[in-house]
């Protein structure tokens, strides 16, 4: 990443630092999306959490 | 539809939380009027995929959330998807172990981030790691497969380092991003 943006990317925090409100507004509570339908169980998410790093480190 | 990302042309905030998990901005629309547009980030709902959290913008719908149901006719979507990647790329960068998904259960939008990771590959290359998820279902070594008690397959999630040369017919059930 470039000094440019993140000198970008650091302003904009600040700014929410600064002028940014403390509490995000009440919305309904979602429960569920597609991923939630087919994690069925700790191990399922552990399973599905530990593939997503390996993806991840691999990436990076 | 082609989107084109770009971090130098973004709309600037109207609301903005601390927490980087709301935002507001302005996009103008075809018919030159202004559209209040609300950006949410919000943990996962499943307790059991910590520092997952959901990205989605749309309208306000004066309740706090957005409707995700409104095709608006952006005068600009470029514009205003290089706008809610950015906002992203910042809470990422102050949540840099969390990841952020986005749910492709509508074809719509997920046809638009498929084709929106393809296309933008190397610019978003600098800063994300672009991770799809498909769903799969165990087959046994006898030819049948996995079944819950009501004799229905059970579909697990698989996530993979985004296939760009995949079709853009073939869509991912999810896409997920995380700092690069």
């Amino acid at each position: 990443m470039n000094q440019q943006m993140q000198n970008k990317i650091e302003q904009y925090k600040k700014l929410a630092t600064v002028q940014g409100s403390r509490v995000a507004s009440k919305g309904k509570v979602i429960n569920n999306d597609s991923l939630s339908q087919v994690i069925r169980s700790k191990k399922d998410a552990d399973d599905f959490m530990a593939e997503l790093e390996a993806v991840v480190k691999r990436a990076k | 539809m082609q989107v084109t990302i770009n971090f130098d042309q973004i709309y600037p905030p109207l609301k903005l939380v601390d927490t980087l998990t709301e935002m507001t901005f302005e996009s103008p629309k075809v018919d030159g009027s202004l559209q209040e547009m609300l950006i949410k980030i919000t943990l996962h709902p499943d307790p059991l995929l910590p520092g997952v959290f959901n990205l989605g913008f749309g309208p306000p719908d004066g309740k706090g959330n957005f409707k995700d149901d409104i095709r608006l006719k952006y005068e600009d979507l470029d514009k205003v998807f290089s706008t809610v990647l950015f906002h992203g790329l910042v809470f990422l960068q102050q949540n840099p172990e969390s990841t952020i998904g986005i749910d492709g259960s509508d074809d719509l939008r997920a046809r638009l981030y498929h084709r929106m990771y393809k296309s933008n590959r190397v610019y978003l290359a600098d800063y994300f790691a672009a991770i799809g998820v498909d769903w799969y279902v165990r087959i046994f070594r006898n030819g049948d497969y996995e079944k819950d008690e009501l004799g229905n397959a059970i579909a697990k999630p698989r996530p993979e380092s985004f296939d760009y040369k995949r079709n853009n017919k073939d869509l991912y059930r999810y896409y997920m991003f995380r700092l690069k």
